[in-house]
């Protein structure tokens, strides 16, 4: 199962449906405290994390920076696959990959960017 | 960062997220009606038109993103021309006093114009630091051996906890709720690195303060700059 947590709606219901239609149960999340409480109880095969992820309801941004180190610190062994609308910087990418993030893809890239993405994140390991 | 560069920010990642979702639509497209796409040409092209058009747009962005942030050749700069604009672009409040101390005999730092975005940031989040009033402390001294510039700026503010202090620099980090980007001092810290410099939160206390460290390399001879005035 692949999560997606993106707060675009539109973006988020669209990556969904192209992920169903690759063959990947997919369930989605649209912030930080979602993408938490959906894992409560079960375990996801890789997530997909929007880099910036804001909730207007909270004060503090969680962005999905955040997000990403707590699967570095209590689900090790997910990959996550960081997306960015923002910049295709190269500095962006090492502060990411810094933070666990097994692979970062810039929207503007196309889907087949991520696409590849997620074939090499959930490729068996030998 | 200044309000244009902030409100570009966001345009290109609004912009960017729009193409990006866009794209997958066409690709859904391709792979629902994949059938009809294969024996209809006109159909087929279109669609490959569509994503082709849509893939311009987003590098059209990412090279006005590019041209907007990336940074000018360095060069001889003078420390207190940029600090005297970077202070008049921030518009200090009529209940914040703002200290300016300049050492003696300051060499030029090897910059652009950029750096006075910078000291526009760091000056800002001072200032919103004292909603109350209070003290901005700029201080810019030479290194013992000359070979860098250390800016301090250091206010009387509310300070900061812990763990915002550790996340302080981080992309999209912002301790203002509706308004701020989070890409001030992540940007700020990028650009002084770029330069060979470096920019550091030295120390925050809640409701003590905080002080921030720009440290550059100097370049050519020594000036004497005349006093800054600092108006309301």
């Amino acid at each position: 199962m692949i999560l997606l947590v993106d707060n675009s709606v539109d973006y988020r219901a669209s990556l969904r449906c192209l992920l169903q239609l690759e063959g990947y149960a997919c369930e989605v999340a649209e912030s930080y405290e979602e993408a938490i409480g959906k894992l409560a109880d079960k375990a996801c095969d890789l997530a997909i994390v929007d880099l910036r992820l804001s909730n207007h309801k909270n004060p503090m941004d969680l962005t999905g920076l955040q997000l990403t180190e707590w699967f570095r610190d209590n689900r090790p062994g997910t990959p996550v696959i960081v997306m960015s609308a923002y910049l295709s910087d190269e500095t962006v990418r090492a502060a990411m990959r810094d933070c666990g993030a097994a692979e970062i893809v810039w929207k503007g890239d196309g889907p087949s960017a991520l696409l590849e993405a997620v074939r090499h994140a959930l490729a068996p390991t030998t | 960062m200044s309000n244009t560069w902030q409100s570009l920010g966001s345009i290109l990642h609004n912009l960017n997220n729009v193409v990006g979702e866009l794209r997958l639509r066409v690709l859904i497209l391709q792979k629902r009606f994949g059938s009809l796409v294969k024996d209809d040409k006109e159909l087929a092209d279109s669609l490959q038109r569509l994503d082709e058009g849509l893939g311009q747009i987003g590098s059209y962005a990412q090279q006005l993103s590019e041209s907007f942030f990336r940074r000018e050749v360095t060069g001889p700069v003078s420390l207190s021309q940029v600090l005297s604009q970077a202070l008049s672009r921030s518009k200090p409040p009529p209940s914040v006093n703002v200290q300016l101390e300049m050492g003696g005999d300051l060499p030029h730092v090897q910059a652009t114009q950029n750096l006075v975005d910078v000291f526009v940031n760091l000056a800002v989040n001072a200032f919103e630091a004292m909603p109350d009033g209070g003290t901005l402390s700029i201080s810019a001294q030479v290194s013992p051996h000359k070979e860098s510039v250390d800016i301090t700026f250091s206010d009387t503010g509310r300070g900061m906890p812990d763990y915002m202090a550790s996340s302080l620099f981080q992309p999209y980090f912002s301790t203002k709720a509706q308004t701020g980007h989070g890409l001030g001092l992540w940007w700020s810290r990028a650009y002084v690195q770029s330069i060979g410099g470096r920019l550091e939160l030295v120390r925050t206390t809640l409701g003590g303060g905080s002080s921030f460290l720009v440290s550059l390399s100097a370049v050519g001879e020594t000036t004497q700059d005349p006093e800054l005035q600092v108006g309301s």
